[in-house]
């Protein structure tokens, strides 16, 4: 893989010549109550990268809350929205449990039918990773097999050496863009690999805890039955829906129809959580998921187990955002080790 | 992107070439095939997103396939609040049609068989496209045997076609209602009974030509309820369970597996389904 | 702060009156360093799980409705519910008796003294890091922070914000037992209004200033429900008006913009109006922060101020809202 050092110095330079190809930037930065959060950002300055990863993950950026899909006019049917989505944009400073996760919805989306949507604003984004250093107390991505300093999956991917940062060109794209910040890069040295790994050891020191889910892969499935297990859990969730609107891979949405006027309007989707009550609901009232043990359970396995037998992966990254978003203080670490002793004993 | 075969998402306007009542409840709406899909194979069993346009989309079944006169006929039931607007639809208005999806019945793989269709109520819906195909490629089955249950007399639907379907070379036709009733002098009772050794209406195919189902399917839809005593009656009579194929609903949104809304373990209605063996539905979750 | 002594003495009264068929709601330890989970408890061997300290921030009467409505169909409850909690919960509780929501012979109502709660997010402020375990001595929070080193809090540097206005912890006349012993932590100063003297209450505020509180804040919902679904007010569950788009409310849409997140919260205030017991539960679960408790308190207290009712107190008094005597003057 082609590798470079970047001077920390000239970070502001590599955005200038970055924003020539990619007009918008995305970066965690701090908003108005010191949190970090994922936004459009103008300059370096704004960049933060040395807090927990913001809570809000950046799947909207390619994934939107409410997307209009097309307009309708009733004399003449439905125009599709022109997805004009021209824009080319950079999200700087993505970890690797967002990456992965990216990774996943680019799969899932492109999966037999193709969605459009999805598809239109992936081809325009740069994914530039970073090397992470301040795991949350709830991360947990080295138990969903996930290094904090991988860069599979992104178009180039940054490590803290220090003064500089590891530039890696990763993807087919990143390496060619490289050409464009010649300026700037010098030469990566042999060392800098080593600055990797023992960025990975003492980041993975940080973390809580790391359960080991190998044994029990693709066996999640044999725990559907044992309703004492979920009800622990499902009997103090309150089907809110905040672990999957803040969960990278959560791409559940509801479609509607919306009038604007007696002719004419729109249809849009938005974010559905498969915890609502009326997720499943038939029109006959029969409602397959009606309790909270089987949404939360269905969440469980869709993540550990459909996944896998779907499309070959785990779809969680171990981000920890659903143990940070939820109000009652689930912890889907300690759903994952009462399976683990279910299974196993 | 404009495109519609690029974008799943673009119901296509089509127009209503006739609109008519079946029962009380159900409508049967003949719609002109859009020209992209004139060429394209619609299996029976598969579905449209069909969009009452302005209030909504519903997944129904194709209920007939007329490739030569590029239609296509749907039956709605009058149920929730889309459907009730498809029934205020007349004549030459306009719908959205999206599709085909799903996986259809493979009828393809049904040479040489003896198809045994089951419907119970609204579940000959999606049978009759099954039927129609048989009568379009006569030489794709051995031969089929009809055997619909109906809730009661003015329950009954496609009574013209059944009068016809009587009187087809290689085709049976039985039917019953669920109660007695002043004027009816056929069978009543559920339609499970036609799976009884005991009955004296029960099945052909299954009971004196096939019996020990060398060569036959059993093709079943119906209302969850009936499914229960369908699969009892089954499982008393050995059918394999491989051979044993049904049409599964739940609530749909998208139509193409990205919304999350239909899956049911870790397969979705709209892509591994709506058909699915009885082999298959033993493994997945009972969330449907 | 909580004392163990509490929490000990809680537990032993528990293990007396448990029967079985009974269900215990408390807290428990979960996992997550410096949260507590609420934990529902059938069997007597789980009650030693429970673990009562200033952390424990849930407000367990949220859990109470779903016991008696008809919907939950895989809950049955034969015996009674014994519900711990702090007397700002207890007051949900009394509000939901008084409501006729629960009855209030299958509930076991256990309060305990409270001299403030925090939350783990608060702490995080304080330290500006992530910790790996907390634990509460003397009076303080003992903060292991990542790499090791430890760091100890006064318990009223990182108190919730509703737990500075002392009004809001008044006990309710209706209990079954109640547990003093706080130890080593300061008072909240029973006369302070902090919360409840803010510039929007006293209706200082002209229309576009009270706009432009309404749009910054209501601007960053997401419609997670999340603060629907804690609120033991709301007691309409999976009946909800906003759930029922194309029955009820057509002009409220799924879509998530500005018109539409007014729209949601105004139909909150006013519904949850006369029984909220601004427990502030709301605003701690927002995912986006919002101010919540500012808008809360101001039409719990016009409430308050129209009809002399004070929710939470007795479960006895009826809200005037819901209630008509003959002869009552017409509102």
């Amino acid at each position: 893989m082609e590798k470079n050092r970047l001077n920390k110095k000239d970070l502001g330079n590599f955005l200038t010549i970055l924003k020539k190809h990619y007009s918008n930037i995305i970066s965690p930065g701090l908003d108005d109550k010191n949190s970090p959060v994922f936004r459009l950002i103008n300059s370096a300055q704004e960049i933060v990268l040395d807090k927990i990863t913001p809570i809000k993950p950046p799947k909207e950026f390619l994934f939107p809350q409410s997307e209009e899909l097309m307009t309708y006019d009733k004399n003449d049917s439905y125009t599709p929205t022109r997805i004009v989505e021209k824009t080319k944009f950079a999200i700087f400073g993505a970890r690797p449990c967002d990456i992965k996760a990216i990774e996943y919805n680019n799969l899932f989306f492109g999966n037999k039918f193709n969605d459009p949507y999805y598809q239109s604003k992936r081809e325009n984004l740069l994914l530039i990773g970073i090397s992470c250093e301040f795991p949350s107390s709830s991360c947990f991505c080295t138990t969903m097999g996930i290094s904090p300093v991988e860069s599979s999956g992104s178009d180039l991917f940054l490590t803290n050496l220090g003064t500089d940062y590891l530039v890696e060109w990763v993807s087919d794209i990143g390496k060619a863009i490289q050409q464009f910040f010649a300026e700037i890069l010098t030469e990566a040295k042999p060392e800098d690999e080593k600055m990797k790994i023992k960025i990975e050891e003492t980041t993975r020191s940080k973390l809580v805890e790391e359960i080991n889910l190998t044994e029990i892969k693709g066996k999640i499935i044999q725990t559907y039955d044992k309703e004492d297990l979920w009800k622990n859990y499902s009997e103090v969730c309150i089907a809110c829906g905040a672990c999957t609107f803040n969960c990278p891979t959560c791409t559940c949405f509801d479609v509607q129809e919306k009038m604007e006027s007696l002719e004419n309007g729109t249809r849009y989707r938005t974010w559905d959580s498969c915890q609502f009550y009326d997720f499943c609901l038939h029109a006959s009232g029969h409602n397959p998921r009606g309790t909270k043990m089987q949404r939360l359970r269905q969440r469980i396995l869709h993540k550990y187990q459909y996944s896998i037998d779907q499309l070959n992966q785990w779809s969680c990254t171990g981000c920890g955002r659903c143990i940070r978003s939820c109000p009652v203080g689930i912890n889907t670490r300690s759903i994952l080790k009462d399976i683990k002793e279910e299974l196993h004993g | 992107m404009d495109n519609f075969q690029d974008n799943q998402y673009i119901p296509f306007p089509s127009v209503l070439l006739d609109v008519r009542e079946e029962n009380k409840t159900i409508k049967r709406f003949l719609v002109q095939l859009p020209d992209h899909l004139r060429q394209q194979k619609i299996i029976p069993g598969q579905f449209f997103q069909l969009s009452a346009i302005g209030y909504g989309e519903i997944p129904i079944s194709v209920s007939d396939f007329d490739p030569e006169a590029g239609t296509i006929m749907f039956c709605i039931a009058n149920t929730g609040s889309i459907t009730t607007k498809f029934h205020q639809l007349s004549k030459d208005q306009l719908i959205g049609l999206r599709g085909p999806f799903g996986n259809g019945f493979p009828v393809t793989s049904f040479l040489g068989k003896n198809i045994v269709l089951l419907a119970g109520g609204i579940g000959l819906v999606p049978l009759r496209s099954v039927v129609s195909y048989f009568f379009r490629n006569p030489d794709a089955f051995n031969k089929i045997e009809i055997l619909y249950g109906a809730k009661s007399t003015s329950d009954i639907i496609f009574r013209n076609e059944i009068k016809q379907w009587r009187l087809k070379p290689k085709t049976s036709f039985k039917m019953t209602i669920d109660n007695p009733e002043k004027g009816w002098s056929g069978n009543t009772g559920f339609v499970s009974n036609f799976l009884l050794s005991s009955y004296s209406e029960k099945s052909e195919i299954l009971f004196a030509e096939d019996p020990e189902f060398k060569n036959t399917k059993v093709l079943v839809v119906g209302p969850p309820a009936m499914y229960k005593s369908v699969f009892n009656a089954l499982s008393d009579i050995h059918f394999p369970d491989k051979e044993v194929l049904l049409s599964l609903e739940n609530r749909m949104k998208c139509g193409i597996g990205k919304c999350g809304h239909c899956n049911c373990g870790s397969k979705y209605v709209c892509l591994d389904g709506p058909i699915f063996s009885w082999f298959e539905l033993k493994n997945l979750p009972k969330e449907y | 702060m909580i004392s163990e002594k509490i929490s000990q003495q809680v537990k032993n009264l528990i293990q007396q009156e448990f029967k079985t068929g009974d269900v215990i709601l408390s807290y428990q330890d979960s996992g997550t360093p410096g949260v507590m989970t609420p934990i529902f408890i059938h069997s007597k061997e789980d009650i030693g799980k429970i673990l009562i300290n200033s952390l424990c921030v849930n407000n367990l009467a949220v859990y109470l409705s779903s016991f008696f409505q008809s919907e939950y169909k895989d809950i049955k409850q034969k015996g009674r519910i014994i519900i711990t909690a702090k007397p700002c919960d207890a007051k949900s509780v009394v509000q939901m008796i008084s409501d006729e929501q629960i009855p209030n012979e299958k509930i076991l109502l256990i309060v305990f003294e409270c001299d403030g709660v925090t939350t783990s997010r608060l702490i995080k402020e304080k330290v500006n890091q992530e910790f790996s375990k907390i634990d509460i001595k003397d009076g303080k929070y003992i903060v292991t922070l990542q790499d090791k080193q430890s760091q100890s809090i006064q318990a009223e540097e990182v108190r919730v914000s509703k737990c500075k206005d002392g009004s809001l912890c008044d006990l309710p006349t209706y209990y079954d037992y109640y547990f003093v012993g706080t130890e080593k932590s300061s008072k909240i100063d029973q006369h302070s209004k902090v919360m409840t003297e803010t510039p929007l209450l006293q209706e200082r505020l002209s229309r576009t200033e009270f706009k432009k509180i309404v749009d910054t804040e209501l601007e960053k919902c997401i419609r997670c429900y999340a603060c629907r679904n804690i609120c033991p007010a709301c007691f309409c569950s999976e009946k909800c008006i906003i759930d029922k788009p194309k029955l009820a409310v057509p002009f409220l849409d799924k879509e998530v913009n500005l018109a539409n997140n007014i729209l949601f919260h105004m139909i909150r205030f006013n519904h949850v109006a006369p029984n909220c017991t601004e427990c502030g539960e709301c605003e701690r679960v927002c995912p986006q922060e919002i101010k919540l408790s500012i808008f809360y308190h101001y039409f719990n207290r016009l409430v308050k101020k129209e009809f002399g009712f004070v929710s939470g107190k007795s479960d006895l008094e009826r809200q005037k809202l819901l209630n008509y005597r003959l002869g009552e003057e017409l509102v």
